[in-house]
């Protein structure tokens, strides 16, 4: 899905963010990002995303090289407030995205009512995101990239700007739209991430999100191996990949059960270690 | 809805209304008192009585409709004009550049001193006081405009842009309405700044009617200064009217500055003023200048990323 080789960013300013960075991802994988701050965690994602032209390497999305911004991609940014727009309201954020995909305006409003549900806000579609905490704006922003149907979603710090138990559950959130299976929403969909439009039947919560490959970007050690099917771990900057690991903890993920797990301490001490030293 | 902003601590409508009668109490003590003039000070009742007369004066009437129609069209003039040249100079840095030294120039020439030069242009009054109101009406609107454009969060811009909006789309989604309320504020202040001028140029160029002839006819046999009083009020009047229609506008079509009291204007001292902005924080510069920009290049996401490991 994903393929990055010898990726590397200098900026103008002469500050080598990335350098030599190799990364593949499969499709349906997540995998989660980790490094110190500074280590070009961003800049990675903004490469991928094409909001970025990178100064040497090459990044593929979906078999095609990355010039300009790759279709079938929603970037969930860590600043909600300032990536919602306030003069939208709720449904009407959520649905701006569609209108690059080929839809009536029913069905967009209708997609992205989905999408809220899907994310736990019915009721909130008529409000303006101000009026709203920042865990529920978070959702929003989570919602508009789940109603675009994205084959590839990027997240950067997606839960960096909200509290300790908000963070929890929307780790649980993400867990469970790329999963199905926890929220019983029917079988799910192997591969159909990369096939928009046709499909929308109304209710069905999680069609098109299962099986979306995710690339998450995250400080926080213990998120990239609870959410991850792989943590990457980049060393300080200029960033490089420093060690992969593979996450392999049992299916339905729970924060205490999970969290206790023997195999999760165990990874998180790696990955820990992985950070620090460099 | 409120007509004024704010200014001090809020105690409730009704201490705003007893500032206002306490005014017209010590007005007509003072007036009735004979210190000055009758003449030069009419009382406030006088002046009440005859601007309530004025309402089914049709001579008046006609008066305050030529000055009214000379202002909003040059206003709405000006719109159509700074409006876009702002919606193009904001898209393109370099062009920015060049032509804020040419608005920095011109800007502070008062529109009141080409009111011999416009006369000689333009001839006829009504041209001559369209045309004013649209050169002073100008410059507010352009610039809040090109500040508006700056305002404009970089996140919000790549956030569409990563759903695969191209430029125009970026321009038309986010800039636009994001910068609204700017532009908005500047032809709230580009209508007070316009009244003056057209009233100005009445006073000056004459012409068949206009607020401004009214009053200088009042002038005439030793004058009226009840009626002049009472015509300056009418003006006024418009003033208000027009701030909170375009109050009311702004909330219409922008619901991001709906929470926040708008700012009040006080006329031509406003120049460049900025209205309120739910990301503002006093304290956070705002960018004045093109240099502005560049504090947001290179890789907008940099500067926020949180620092430090947790756990």
């Amino acid at each position: 899905m994903l393929e990055i080789a010898g990726l590397g960013h200098r900026y103008d300013d002469g500050h080598q963010a990335v350098e030599g960075v190799e990364l593949h991802v499969a499709r349906g994988e997540l995998v989660s990002i980790v490094g110190p701050s500074g280590c070009g965690k961003s800049t990675l994602l903004r490469c991928v995303a094409g909001l970025q032209r990178p100064s040497e390497g090459r990044i593929a999305v979906g078999g095609r090289p990355v010039d300009g911004v790759p279709d079938d991609l929603a970037v969930v940014f860590q600043d909600y407030t300032r990536s919602l727009f306030p003069w939208l309201t709720v449904r009407d954020n959520v649905a701006l995205p569609l209108r690059r995909r080929d839809l009536a305006r029913a069905e967009r409003r209708q997609r992205a009512l989905d999408a809220l549900a899907q994310v736990g806000l019915d009721g909130t579609a008529g409000k303006y995101p101000w009026q709203l905490s920042g865990g529920m704006q978070q959702r929003v922003a989570i919602a508009r990239a789940l109603a675009y149907r994205p084959a590839l979603l990027l997240m950067d710090e997606p839960f960096g700007s909200v509290d300790a138990q908000t963070r929890e559950d929307l780790e649980d959130l993400l867990l469970s739209v790329r999963g199905g299976a926890d929220r019983g929403g029917g079988p799910g969909e192997k591969g159909g991430g990369g096939a928009p439009g046709s499909g929308g039947a109304p209710g069905s919560g999680t069609a098109g999100t299962a099986g979306m490959t995710i690339l998450l970007v995250t400080h926080d050690i213990d998120e990239s191996v609870y959410v991850g099917d792989r943590v990457v771990v980049l060393t300080g900057a200029p960033g490089r990949v420093h060690s992969e690991l593979r996450v392999e903890l049992p299916a339905p993920r729970d924060q205490i059960v999970t969290r206790g797990l023997p195999e999760f301490v165990k990874l998180r001490a790696e990955v820990g270690r992985a950070v620090r030293r460099p | 809805m409120r007509l004024f902003a704010r200014s001090g601590p809020g105690f409730g409508p009704g201490f705003g209304a007893l500032g206002v009668l306490g005014a017209f109490v010590v007005v007509e003590v003072v007036a009735r008192s004979g210190v000055f003039d009758a003449a030069a000070l009419p009382p406030a009742s006088s002046v009440l009585a005859r601007a309530g007369e004025m309402v089914v004066d049709d001579g008046f009437l006609g008066d305050l409709w030529v000055t009214v129609s000379a202002w909003l069209s040059g206003l709405g003039l000006a719109v159509l004009f700074a409006v876009p040249a702002g919606l193009l100079l904001g898209s393109l840095p370099r062009l920015d550049t060049a032509a804020l030294a040419v608005v920095e120039l011109a800007r502070p020439i008062p529109s009141v001193a080409l009111i011999p030069l416009a006369i000689l242009v333009f001839v006829e009054p009504d041209r001559v006081e369209r045309s004013l109101v649209c050169y002073a009406a100008l410059w507010p609107i352009l610039l809040n405009t090109l500040y508006g454009l700056r305002d404009v969060d970089p996140v919000a811009k790549e956030t569409l842009r990563s759903f695969g909006f191209g430029v125009v789309g970026v321009l038309w989604r986010v800039s636009m309405p994001s910068a609204g309320p700017f532009v908005v504020t500047g032809v709230r202040i580009a209508a007070s700044v316009g009244l003056i001028v057209v009233v100005s140029a009445e006073l000056r160029a004459g012409g068949e009617g206009g607020l401004g002839v009214y009053l200088l006819e009042t002038q005439s046999g030793g004058g009226r200064a009840d009626l002049m009083v009472a015509g300056a009020c009418w003006a006024g009047v418009l003033g208000v009217a027009a701030n909170a229609g375009l109050v009311w506008v702004e909330r219409l079509f922008f619901p991001q500055s709906r929470p926040f009291p708008a700012a009040s204007i006080s006329g031509s001292a406003a120049w460049g003023a900025l209205p309120p902005d739910p990301r503002y924080r006093p304290g956070r510069p705002r960018p004045q200048t093109p240099d502005g920009l560049k504090t947001q290049a290179p890789g907008g996401l940099k500067r926020q990323a949180p620092d430090g490991l947790e756990r």
